[in-house]
């Protein structure tokens, strides 16, 4: 198993003004899905998202990551952890505007361990899986919104990572756009990667093969 | 083609290159503090060198002086019959008298100027003047002759060789001219015979003010040094480094000029920390997603400091580089002022570390906010 999350409880803040965030999330992931995960806002969807991410340490239960309970770990091992195993895609891309397509992704790769020839073949080669070989050269601002996801899709692939995380991936892209990059997504998950979406994108639905549903921390339903 | 060299550096490099203006106005900032500090730093440095320039060039291993004294230009009278107690000891070759003492300048239109006597031995020539670029010093042997330095002419109020004017209401004729020889008090170097620098200052034949000691060549310095300072005292003996540093002491910290200058430089250095801090803060603060977003993808605290770092780094080379460009040749056009600029090459590199720190210091702001840099900023 490659994602577990086990009694996964979560709370901001302390006394009175405490908020439980997730409350006793039990869930497990598997290499060749792709799972979404809705609820309306305040659900706790995107607190889940950074605990399986181990971006947040949970207040209570198991997080399970490539075999290793990892809950209690220092930050520093968590962001060595994250470096092997972890891609992630935001709304809003984060890309570094100063350096081009294949430098965001070079960058990653270089976080990664890859240096010299191996890097520049391989940072190419993901911007290629992506359908932007042809953009490597152009800066964020040079590139539309789809495009932009696909550079951030290409680093979250850095390092042939297994577990990839997306938030709101489709949310500021157009209908076809978001449509291919919700393909896209389905095709990284069938090549045997955890994907493990958030989102209120109608269109993702098309390409889930689960869907969780979360309310006021608590896991609702799955299909 | 792509250039395969992504890592720190790069990404460093270019978030400060893709802020034209802001990069443009930091290296103007950084070269302006290094310009300031330079300035400082290569006053005081020809401050120092001025007030030891005497015992550094006199070719002398020891001096003796009277107790008390502190500094070169500023001499009590000595016995000059110390000089054959001095002559006794073993290992001691020479013993030249030689004079140094204020005195008043009577320029050829009436004006009065402070002036240094400085009287040396002919016969050797220890002590006497360097960088003689008019006349002979052989002429100084012709009564009531001296020498002085071409950049305090105007000062002096004549315009050359042969010119005349007064000391102390005694004639005084210009029979060569130096080229470079500062003095820390502005006051001019007047070099004369040690017998003429007598009857300038009024002291009487059997009256030094130092006494400057050649040793043999298999003379061991301080145990020579040592039975000088027991058969001459109380007067008092110094190695010829030691004077040198004890007549800078004197000028650069008992008088403050040093202290004034060193705080310029400080103020100097606090300009660009401000501008460095400013501009690595701003740029930091722009791109607080993206760091986040690399150490969510793994990125440790240190590889995040160092992109900060190296900006700091390119901002202090870029800088240090221009603003150097500017002291050296604020150094050239200051040559012919009486009060120089110097460069040295321990000075330049004092001046490279100090930029750095000025950039590091500049930096911590920013490394403050990486460090409390909350990698769930991703999602908001």
């Amino acid at each position: 198993m490659s994602l577990a999350l086990r009694e996964v409880s979560l709370v901001y803040g302390s006394g009175e003004t405490a908020v439980r965030a997730l409350d006793g999330v039990s869930l497990a992931f598997h290499p060749g899905e792709l799972t979404l995960l809705v609820g309306p806002s305040g659900s706790g969807k995107s607190s889940l998202l950074m605990v399986a991410g181990c971006l947040l340490r949970p207040s209570a239960g198991e997080v399970e990551v490539l075999g290793e309970r990892v809950q209690r770990w220092e930050q520093e091992a968590l962001a060595r952890l994250r470096r092997r195993a972890f891609g992630f895609v935001f709304q809003h891309y984060h890309l570094f505007p100063a350096l081009s397509a294949w430098e965001n992704v070079a960058m990653a790769l270089w976080l990664k361990g890859l240096r010299g020839e191996k890097l520049y073949r391989e940072a190419l080669a993901l911007l290629e899986q992506v359908g932007l070989g042809d953009r490597a050269r152009h800066r964020p601002d040079e590139l539309s919104g789809g495009q932009k996801q696909r550079v951030a899709v290409a680093r979250a692939l850095a390092g042939n990572a297994p577990i990839l995380l997306a938030d709101e991936p489709t949310a500021a892209l157009d209908g076809a756009t978001g449509h291919g990059i919700a393909e896209l997504l389905a095709r990284l998950a069938h090549q045997g990667r955890v994907v493990l979406v958030v989102t209120h994108d109608p269109r993702m639905l098309d390409v889930a093969d689960r869907i969780l549903r979360l309310e006021d921390g608590r896991l609702k339903e799955s299909g | 083609m792509l250039r395969p060299a992504p890592g720190i550096v790069l990404l460093a490099w270019r978030n400060l290159a893709s802020e034209r203006l802001r990069f443009a106005a930091t290296l103007t900032g950084v070269a302006f503090a290094v310009v300031l500090m330079g300035a400082q730093l290569g006053l005081l440095l020809a401050f120092a060198r001025a007030a030891s320039t005497l015992i550094d060039h006199a070719d002398a291993d020891l001096w003796v002086t009277q107790a008390g004294t502190r500094s070169v230009d500023i001499a009590a009278a000595l016995d000059l019959g110390r000089r054959h107690l001095a002559l006794a000891v073993p290992g001691v070759v020479a013993a030249d008298p030689y004079m140094v003492q204020f005195a008043f300048w009577r320029r050829p239109d009436g004006g009065t100027e402070s002036v240094i006597i400085t009287g040396f031995d002919p016969a050797s020539g220890r002590g006497g003047p360097w960088n003689l670029i008019a006349g002979e010093l052989g002429q100084l042997l012709h009564p009531d002759s001296v020498i002085v330095d071409r950049l305090f002419l105007d000062k002096l109020g004549v315009d050359g060789l042969g010119a005349v004017a007064e000391i102390n209401n005694r004639r005084a004729r210009i029979v060569g001219i130096t080229s470079g020889i500062r003095t820390f008090t502005q006051s001019p170097y007047v070099f004369t015979t040690h017998a003429q620098a007598q009857n300038y200052t009024l002291f009487s034949p059997e009256q030094t003010t130092y006494l400057l000691i050649k040793l043999a060549p298999e003379a061991e310095r301080e145990a020579v040094r040592q039975a000088l300072a027991a058969r001459l005292a109380p007067a008092r003996v110094w190695t010829r480094e030691e004077f040198a540093r004890q007549s800078q002491r004197y000028w650069l910290l008992t008088t403050g000029a040093g202290s004034a200058l060193l705080l310029a430089t400080l103020l100097g250095m606090v300009v660009g920390v401000v501008i460095v801090g400013q501009t690595l803060f701003a740029i930091t603060v722009d791109r607080l997603k993206e760091y986040a977003t690399w150490r969510a993808l793994g990125a440790s605290r240190g590889e995040l400091m160092r992109v900060i770092l190296t900006q700091a780094l390119i901002a202090a080379g870029g800088g240090y580089l221009l603003g150097a460009l500017a002291v050296l040749a604020l150094a050239w056009i200051q040559r012919e002022a009486t009060a120089a600029i110097a460069v040295s090459p321990a000075m330049m590199g004092l001046l490279f570390l100090l930029t750095l720190a000025m950039c590091f210091a500049g930096a911590l702001i920013a490394l403050g906010r990486l460090i409390r840099l909350d990698v769930c900023e991703v999602f908001r």
